[in-house]
């Protein structure tokens, strides 16, 4: 058993919000244990951080080009806690109003990716993926920010490379330049309108061995000796011979825990401003800010406990204890609550499980999808058939009183009086349709923690 | 206007089995289908070329035809064929169990005589405790087992093989061509066909002395276009894929209502089904239903508890195209095959294929053949069961190959499945750009120089059509990592304008989420949260899609 003398506030999960939670507490004084797992949603996540983007209603086309980064971020989570009663945002006391702390926690805490945000504050970067699309991010990793094509910061007449080896699974530099051009079209003024994009083929991690290698190994070999100066001198070839362009868009590899030094390696060589596109899973960006995260979680004092908590001690209204299995093995430990935030995340990081019907594995909690409670029925009332469309099923979770303590089935009064919950286990509102995933996770993990250190 | 001896319409297993063996007795062919080979029930089925040991209750004729072609396809294509070894257990809670033990040990012992056909093993007859050590996993609830042995197939390369056979032998096969017109002689006689390409809207006109009509469960609606009817009870059968391997044999189990399913492992995943219901939906884009999926659990789990624990990944669904009969149960429908000749409804020179099983398409394909032969006057006699499938000439030498060429075991093996011994075009594509050994879809796995390869000569017009040709996407990730990738590939090869490449990912991507979403349980839900933060949460798919052209 455990030898714990004082009641910690307990973070079950170790993602953005729950690295946020964990730090918060800890800030507000208390003592901080936090349990987890392993890498959930934020490991495979792009590494930029989203908020909200809203572009009042208009689609993409000639209203709207691809390249507008839309109302300034806070303007939008309003706007979406006003369409939406269900949203975290809405829900939550003083929510959209504390996303600038959340914002500046975050950076702290993950201070090993220097997260930053555009050069006029509080606007979105749009920022390109490796699919050759755009999405909007209130903040990106230091070497993302140059990568933002927002029309307000692409000067007319600037020349945009995107990088291609050919080979590379992980990008294709002349795909993104086609679909770009494309989306660049589809706004205002039609090619006009669009950034000057070019592909630039760059000779580098194409023998036999690259090709067979994972890009965390491609992203590890740019740190070890040497790899960072490879690029760079390969990346400055091509630029010479493509004629010099005045950025460079390339593959999300710039080094797993040593990125700041690969990441201006890499842009020295070159001589002009670099940024990487943002990542599908499996993502060096969302790996590499996880790593930062964890990092800050430890340096703020927090305990860590690689490990499942599999039961709850209850004792009336109060969870008083949790039951691990830690992942070095051994009799599970009791560990005792002052409080608990939940940051399990969704079914990814099996925080939100669904096995004939829609269920919260450690506590029980009731799971909404908006407003309804959902237990069984048929998984087809909550899908589209048409997967760009709204799937309710991902908006499945549970929802909670205004200081994010997670409701009974009547949505009257919370089930615990010291539970709290943040990140993707929260109801109500769909991350991956509104672009929103760590900002809601680092708001919300930020709000939980510091109230269940109160 | 192209005249041709014989069009066929339909790539199935069926069309394409006819327009291989047309072409191979030298008739001039055509073959058209309004979507991609291979893509109806044909690649939709359990995978399996079995002996029909079933049929042996009332049709000992067709256990002995399906026997002998089931060891003619293993002669024409080896490496596509993979043995399954089954066990068929009996179960305690049923009454009758030791009668059915002996009886069926009785019947397995008169199916042995047809086993040498098709290099089949005899049957042997397993104690309860022998069953539960080959098969752990496996109900205590049995008395005994029974061993039966079958051969599994990759259905989409059987098709796949044919069509390539047929174009090597001169036949023309044209895929996403839609016929939307028939051209009709003095006699009312079938001259020709209007054929509309329906990704380009381009239309043409083709004459020929005899149309095939393989066009499977749309059949009624080709011979209708000649005033013909055709008579079908289509019948919907799901079955549910798991990701994994889930035991080491197949097994035959029985769903709640007694019917009897397979529960087998397949490639790299667990098959399990398939249901029999009568159909009356749209034809085009049937999907399962969480019901469905649940009666297909239960028979599975009650083989084999352990099936519970394994993720299921997707499900899928054809429609059978199976004789008309009134007043039967679904079940109890003839599997067996017929051709119509329309003359008999004034369209002389068009015949429809009707019926028939994966494993009985050769010898269909060759009945079917002589019909046109006939009317043709042409006497060459089929090959198609001496002659080897492409890539079934010889079996190559895998640890060789993995030595003089580097790829790991794995990668190799998986590719010279697919391709037997023309796998090593593709390693040698490899050889000419190392770079394209990179690993696109890391589930099954398939290289870029296989994509390449199949782009450049397997008749690849659409993304969906790379699935059907190397399993891309249909491993455990279910395309949420490699059909962006494979996109930008088809792209390069194949000169897709950006728009066209959306929409590619657009229609490969909502194929894959129908099959999805009936099983969103369990793991499969987080799968599907993944490939939703790919696609829309960092692609942002959902914005661009609403301007991108159908």
């Amino acid at each position: 058993m455990n030898a714990q003398k004082v009641d910690a506030v307990v973070v079950v999960g170790g993602g953005a919000a729950g690295a946020l939670a964990a730090v918060a507490a800890r800030r507000a004084g208390a003592q901080v244990i936090m349990v987890r797992r392993g890498g959930g949603a934020t490991t495979q996540s792009s590494g930029a951080v989203d908020v909200a983007e809203d572009h009042e209603g208009k689609p993409l086309g000639p209203a709207r080009s691809a390249f507008s980064s839309g109302a300034p971020y806070l303007d939008a989570a309003r706007r979406l806690a006003a369409r939406n009663p269900f949203h975290p945002y809405a829900r939550t006391d003083g929510c959209v109003d504390a996303i600038p702390d959340a914002l500046k926690l975050l950076t702290e805490v993950a201070a090993a990716v220097e997260l930053q945000g555009s050069t006029q504050p509080g606007r979105n970067l749009v920022l390109a993926s490796v699919m050759g699309t755009v999405k909007r991010s209130a903040l990106a990793q230091s070497c993302m920010v140059a990568g933002d094509l927002a029309q307000e910061t692409v000067k007319p007449g600037e020349k945009i490379g995107v990088v291609h080896m050919a080979g590379l699974p992980l990008a294709d530099g002349r795909h993104v330049v086609a679909t770009l051009r494309y989306l660049g079209m589809l706004g205002a003024g039609g090619e006009g309108g669009a950034p000057n994009l070019h592909a630039l083929e760059v000779s580098h991690f194409r023998r036999r061995r690259d090709a067979l290698r994972a890009p965390r190994e491609l992203a590890l070999a740019l740190e070890s000796e040497g790899g960072g100066v490879a690029l760079g001198q390969a990346l400055k070839a091509a630029l010479k011979d493509s004629g010099g362009v005045d950025r460079v868009l390339l593959p999300p590899l710039l080094g797993l825990t040593h990125m700041p030094d690969v990441f201006r390696l890499v842009q020295e060589a070159a001589g002009v401003p670099v940024a990487e596109l943002l990542s599908l899973p499996p993502s060096v960006p969302g790996e590499r800010l996880q790593r930062a995260l964890d990092e800050g979680v430890k340096h703020a004092g927090v305990e860590v406990m690689e490990g499942e908590a599999t039961r709850a001690l209850v004792d009336g209204k109060r969870v008083v204890g949790l039951e691990v299995k830690l992942a070095s093995g051994g009799a599970p430990q009791e560990v005792r609550t002052r409080s608990v935030v939940l940051c399990t995340g969704k079914y990814l990081s099996g925080g939100i499980r669904r096995e004939h019907r829609f269920f919260e594995p450690l506590l029980d909690l009731p799971v909404f999808i908006d407003g309804r409670h959902v237990t069984e029925g048929f998984v087809g009332d909550e899908t589209s058939s048409r997967p760009e469309e709204q799937q309710p099923f991902l908006r499945a979770g549970v929802l909670t009183d205004p200081q994010l303590r997670p409701l009974d089935a009547h949505l009257r009064e919370p089930v615990f009086g010291n539970v709290y919950a943040a990140g993707s286990v929260l109801g109500g509102y769909d991350p991956t349709r509104e672009r929103s995933g760590l900002g809601v996770a680092a708001v919300t993990g930020m709000l939980a923690g510091r109230w269940a250190a109160r | 206007m192209a005249h041709f001896d014989v069009i066929i319409i339909g790539g199935g297993v069926n069309g394409s089995g006819v327009a291989r063996d047309c072409a191979m007795r030298g008739l001039r062919t055509l073959m058209v289908d309004k979507h991609d080979i291979c893509h109806g029930a044909s690649g939709a089925n359990t995978g399996m070329i079995h002996g029909g040991a079933r049929y042996m209750l009332y049709d000992v004729h067709t256990t002995k035809t399906s026997c002998e072609d089931s060891g003619y396809i293993q002669r024409i294509a080896p490496h596509l064929l993979f043995r399954i070894p089954f066990l068929v257990p009996f179960f305690k809670s049923d009454p009758l169990a030791q009668v059915m033990f002996a009886g069926a040990d009785m019947f397995f012992s008169a199916y042995d005589v047809y086993q040498p056909l098709k290099r089949g093993k005899q049957h042997t007859r397993l104690t309860r405790e022998e069953a539960l050590k080959l098969e752990p996993g496996m109900t205590p609830d049995i008395i005994g087992a029974l061993t039966m042995d079958e051969w599994g197939i990759d259905p989409f390369r059987l098709v796949i093989a044919n069509a390539i056979s047929a174009r090597e032998h001169g036949a023309l096969v044209r895929t996403y061509t839609e016929v939307t017109g028939l051209h009709r002689g003095k006699d009312g006689r079938v001259t020709g066909l209007r054929l509309t390409d329906v990704l380009t809207g381009a239309q043409e006109d083709v004459e020929a002395s005899v149309v095939i009509n393989a066009a499977g469960a749309w059949a009624p609606k080709i011979a209708a276009m000649a005033g013909a009817n055709i008579r079908l009870r289509p019948g919907k059968g799901v079955h549910v894929v798991y990701s994994h391997r889930a035991s080491n044999y197949g097994f035959i189990t029985f769903g709640v209502d007694g019917r009897q399913m397979f529960l087998m492992p397949h490639e790299n995943g667990t098959i399990c089904g398939t249901t029999d219901d009568d159909y009356y939906g749209d034809l085009d884009h049937p999907v399962a239903t969480e019901d469905e999926v649940a009666y297909i659990r239960e028979a599975g789990e009650r083989v084999l508890p352990s099936l519970s624990k394994f993720r299921m990944q997707r499900t899928y669904v054809g429609i059978r195209p199976t004789l008309y009969k009134f007043g039967v149960p679904e079940d109890a429908l003839s599997r067996a095959h017929r051709i119509f000749d329309h003359a008999d409804d004034g369209a002389p020179g068009l015949f429809t294929m009707s019926g028939g099983k994966l494993a009985s398409y050769r010898q269909f394909a060759q009945e079917a053949t002589d019909v046109v032969a006939k009317a043709l006057k042409n006497t060459t006699a089929c090959r198609t069961h001496v002659e080897p499938l492409p890539g079934g000439e010889a079996p190559p030498d895998l640890e060789l190959w993995s030595k003089a060429f580097q790829w790991p075991m794995l990668q190799i093996g998986r590719l010279a499945y697919r391709h037997g011994s023309r796998a090593r075009k593709v390693l040698d594509l490899a050889e000419m750009e190392p770079a394209w050994v990179n690993t696109v879809c890391a589930c099954e796995p398939v290289t870029e120089a296989e994509l390449r390869y199949v782009i450049q000569n397997e008749q690849v017009r659409r993304l969906a059509d790379l699935r059907r040709r190397t399993r891309l996407g249909m491993g455990a990730c279910q395309g949420a990592r490699c059909l962006n990738r494979a996109c930008a590939i088809l792209r390069d090869e194949a000169g897709l304008s950006a728009a066209e490449s959306l929409r590619e990912l657009r229609d490969a991507l909502t194929a894959r989420w129908r099959g999805n979403t009936p099983v969103l349980e369990g793991p499969a839900a987080s799968v599907a949260e993944l490939m939703n933060h790919v696609n829309f949460g960092v692609g942002a798919l959902d914005e661009v899609w609403k301007v991108t052209p159908p």
